[in-house]
């Protein structure tokens, strides 16, 4: 069985904007993986080793990001944590893609290299774009089911289906879908594994492989800028929330008649 | 006979000086300046605050004219009672906070800092590594361009967890942690200093200008022709000894080193330079597991014993008790944690090593060779190498501590007679010490002592904290005894009482069973020659 963790790499902590030509600053500030993929690809790691102990089936998680040549720290940190190998679409033709372009790129990569692949995982989306537009959009490029937002997922092999709890904006729902299918994977584990000594060894004698446009196809017009319907006009940084209003005082009497003169002001609580 | 001749400096009027007065308004408005991290607290007339190295000179003669001593203070981020007044005056060195230069030593190729004592490591860390010094643009231009076309990153070594403390402290204390391991105490990074001495005047000390006489002997000429000289301490401590307790001492010892480390007891410090040196490009820090905790001990020896080849930047030790409470802590609160589950063994060892990516594989069949001869694996470990993942590591180290704070302070509400005793010897790193023994001994006198404990932290240096959690007062008086067995034992392997705490107010008792009446007096001679007035730290180290 083969699954297909695709990834981002995205900058750590806060994005800093350049104010003048409104792009996102890169420079000194620290990759990392996106959470979310961190969470897609646990999910692969825990499908690999339940039906490699259970059922006795092997499988293969492949890693795939397009990225530039950095982006292979991301991947590098995924074959730490558990993938068998990687794929790394890295080439001036896929710069400046929008979602289409680029979930348009791993698609006809999966295609061309992967294309008896039993699973697709992604992040539901990456925290410093998030559109969460990729992983639908590939799925549709390669003509399978979809279930996003999975916060566990069940694999039922022998009904080649797979049953997934499913976040809503209410709750939770659990629904199913026939094999192959991509997932969108919305939740993990808080605490975050840490590889051993041994894996990151291991990690390192592990296949990263990268694939120019003219290796995925003749037209490579449709990747990249000149591929991408859309384009971003502008970016800026959400407003941050201001701190509301604390009350702060030794004595609570006077403290709480602050709080009673405040809820009163403002029309919460009538006045006496 | 070789004349080390002090300066004097005009002073500026006495009136000039920021102070506050008056015991109450000190102990009310001022209360941190009574109290350093060990929460002995005591009290004081005057709390002085001066901006320039004058104004000390002026607090000096003024005090001095008074009767009046003085405790010298800097970040208060001792454990000791060091900075802790007992009468008299603070002398807080906090506004005297500026970086002062950049230099570079022809002779040995070297970058160094020139500061004043309030600096704070942090402040002078992140300065080094980023390379930006505002102050010094225009003043070193041309050093700064240098400094900047160096590819290399820099950075102060010295660690000791504090990173509010301030340079000057670190200076007289001679401050240590986790990373002397590979990088020594602050002594080793001091490259001059100046001090004030107790009669107001001014000395210079560059290291490697003014040694002991054949005769053992220093002897000082201030500007009014007045000369003294004093003899050095006789005793000796092993060089192979990780100390902070007592004078430095040595044949024909420079005369900077009786100053590091002086716990304040010989003069005022207000300028140093330090050394710099060159930042590990990268880290790697793991923690690897054992089934025992002789085998952890074991892999330690194994571990320096190849430490040309691994570059080990430090070395530290986790015990069963330790794991055990690390893993109920992590079962109640695991984000708290926020570590994969502890696992169900013995000991731990986490280490830091330094690496390329060209070597570490290298470095790895290292210590998987070590890991497996002492029944662990490399893959029972967690190994961290990046910035998020190191921050992890060393929010994990510093929990136990953490947590052991937390336990002692809830028995101390119900009973405030409680306090944690925790232990600070070193013995000595050499092949007659045998690690695994040491360890034998403390676990088997702790559990006939049946007393809650801890032991963890520097084992590289031969160098384990041992936190004894005393329930009550019936067992705090056992653990005081027991406390004296280990510092006896220490002392009789040529170890110290204490490698890194040093002894300020504190630890007296331990102190003298490490120095015998005859030694201290020594120290006490000492301080009496430079300071004839016991005007400076008064009941630091030694009673007088």
């Amino acid at each position: 069985m083969k699954i297909i963790v695709c990834i981002k790499q995205v900058p750590a902590g806060e994005v800093k904007i350049n104010p003048e030509t409104g792009t996102l600053i890169r420079e000194g500030v620290e990759s990392i993986l996106n959470p979310f993929c961190e969470y897609a690809l646990d999910e692969a790691i825990r499908i690999k080793k339940e039906q490699e102990e259970e059922r006795g089936e092997k499988v293969e998680i492949i890693v795939l990001t397009m990225g530039p040549p950095q982006a292979r720290s991301a991947l590098l940190r995924c074959l730490e944590l558990g993938s068998d190998r990687a794929i790394l679409l890295c080439d001036r033709k896929f710069a400046g893609a929008d979602t289409l372009a680029t979930s348009l790129a791993l698609s006809e990569a999966i295609q061309k290299f992967e294309v008896d692949f039993t699973l697709v995982f992604t992040g539901k989306q990456a925290i410093d774009g998030d559109t969460a537009q990729v992983g639908p959009e590939l799925a549709e490029h390669l003509g399978i089911s979809q279930i996003t937002y999975a916060i566990s997922t069940t694999l039922i092999p022998e009904r080649k289906r797979i049953q997934v709890k499913r976040e809503t904006e209410n709750g939770y729902e659990i629904v199913e879908c026939k094999l192959p299918a991509l997932i969108s994977v919305s939740g993990g584990s808080n605490i975050r594994k840490i590889p051993s000594f041994k894996e990151i060894i291991n990690a390192r004698k592990k296949r990263i492989r990268t694939v120019t446009a003219d290796e995925l196809s003749k037209d490579t017009e449709k990747f990249g800028l000149s591929g991408s319907p859309t384009q971003v006009a502008k970016v800026f940084p959400p407003k941050g929330r201001t701190g509301g209003q604390k009350i702060e005082s030794d004595d609570p009497e006077k403290a709480v008649d602050r709080l009673i003169e405040f809820l009163q002001e403002n029309g919460f609580v009538e006045k006496e | 006979m070789d004349f080390i001749w002090t300066e004097s400096l005009p002073g500026v009027p006495f009136e000039q000086v920021r102070k506050i007065e008056g015991k109450e308004n000190i102990e009310t408005m001022f209360a941190p300046y009574i109290m350093d991290e060990s929460k002995l607290k005591g009290h004081a007339e005057w709390l002085f605050f001066p901006k320039e190295e004058e104004e000390v000179v002026s607090v000096v003669r003024e005090m001095k004219k008074r009767g009046a001593p003085i405790t010298i203070s800097a970040a208060r981020t001792g454990i000791v009672g060091g900075c802790v007044p007992f009468g008299g005056a603070i002398l807080s060195l906090e506004k005297l906070n500026a970086i002062l230069g950049l230099g570079f030593d022809e002779k040995t190729k070297q970058w160094y800092i020139k500061s004043q004592p309030g600096v704070s490591l942090k402040e002078l860390n992140e300065k080094v590594i980023q390379k930006k010094f505002p102050e010094l643009e225009e003043k070193q231009k041309e050093l700064m361009d240098q400094f900047r076309q160096d590819e290399k990153t820099y950075y102060y070594p010295v660690d000791p967890t504090e990173k509010t403390a301030h340079i000057g402290g670190t200076v007289s204390t001679d401050a240590s942690g986790a990373r002397s391991y590979k990088y020594g105490s602050t002594r080793k990074w001091v490259r001059k200093i100046r001090v004030v001495l107790a009669d107001g005047e001014i000395l210079e000390i560059p290291r490697g200008k003014y040694y002991a006489s054949s005769e053992g002997t220093f002897t000082f000429q201030n500007t009014k022709g007045e000369t003294k000289t004093f003899s050095i301490p006789s005793y000796r401590i092993g060089t192979n000894v990780k100390n902070a307790a007592g004078l430095f001492t040595e044949p024909s010892m420079d005369l900077i080193d009786l100053f590091i480390g002086s716990e304040g007891i010989l003069g005022v410090i207000t300028e140093v330079e330090v050394w710099i040196t060159e930042k590990p490009e990268s880290v790697i820090t793991v923690i690897a597991f054992f089934p025992t905790e002789m085998d952890a001990a074991s892999f330690v020896n194994d571990i320096r014993r190849k430490d040309s080849d691994l570059k080990t930047e430090f070395l530290e030790y986790l015990c069963p008790e330790s794991l055990k409470l690390l893993r109920k802590k992590q079962n109640s609160d695991p984000n708290l944690v926020n570590m994969p589950p502890i696992p169900e063994k013995s000991a731990a060892i986490i280490f830091e090593i330094s690496y390329t990516e060209d070597n570490l594989s290298k470095i790895f069949e290292i210590l998987e060779a070590i890991a497996i001869k002492n029944n662990s694996s490399m893959e029972q470990t967690w190994a961290c190498y990046k910035d998020r993942e190191i921050e992890r590591i060393t929010a994990f180290r510093h929990l136990l501590p953490e947590t052991v704070n937390a336990i002692i302070a809830k028995r101390k509400r119900e009973n405030p007679a409680i306090h944690k005793l925790g232990t600070d010897m070193a013995v000595p790193k050499i092949p007659e010490v045998n690690l695994a023994e040491i360890l034998s001994f403390y676990r088997e006198k702790l559990r006939e002592s049946n007393l809650e404990h801890v032991i963890f932290g520097h084992i590289g240096d031969n160098h384990v904290h041992i936190n004894i959690l005393p329930k009550d007062e019936k067992e705090l008086e056992k653990a005081k005894e027991l406390y004296k067995v280990f510092a006896k034992k220490a002392v009789s392997l040529g170890g110290t009482v204490s490698a890194e705490h040093g002894i300020g107010k504190i630890k007296k008792e331990y102190f003298n069973i490490m120095f015998d009446e005859d030694k201290r007096r020594q120290i006490i001679e000492v301080k009496q020659a430079l300071d004839p007035t016991d005007l400076f730290s008064i009941g630091n180290m030694v009673d007088i």
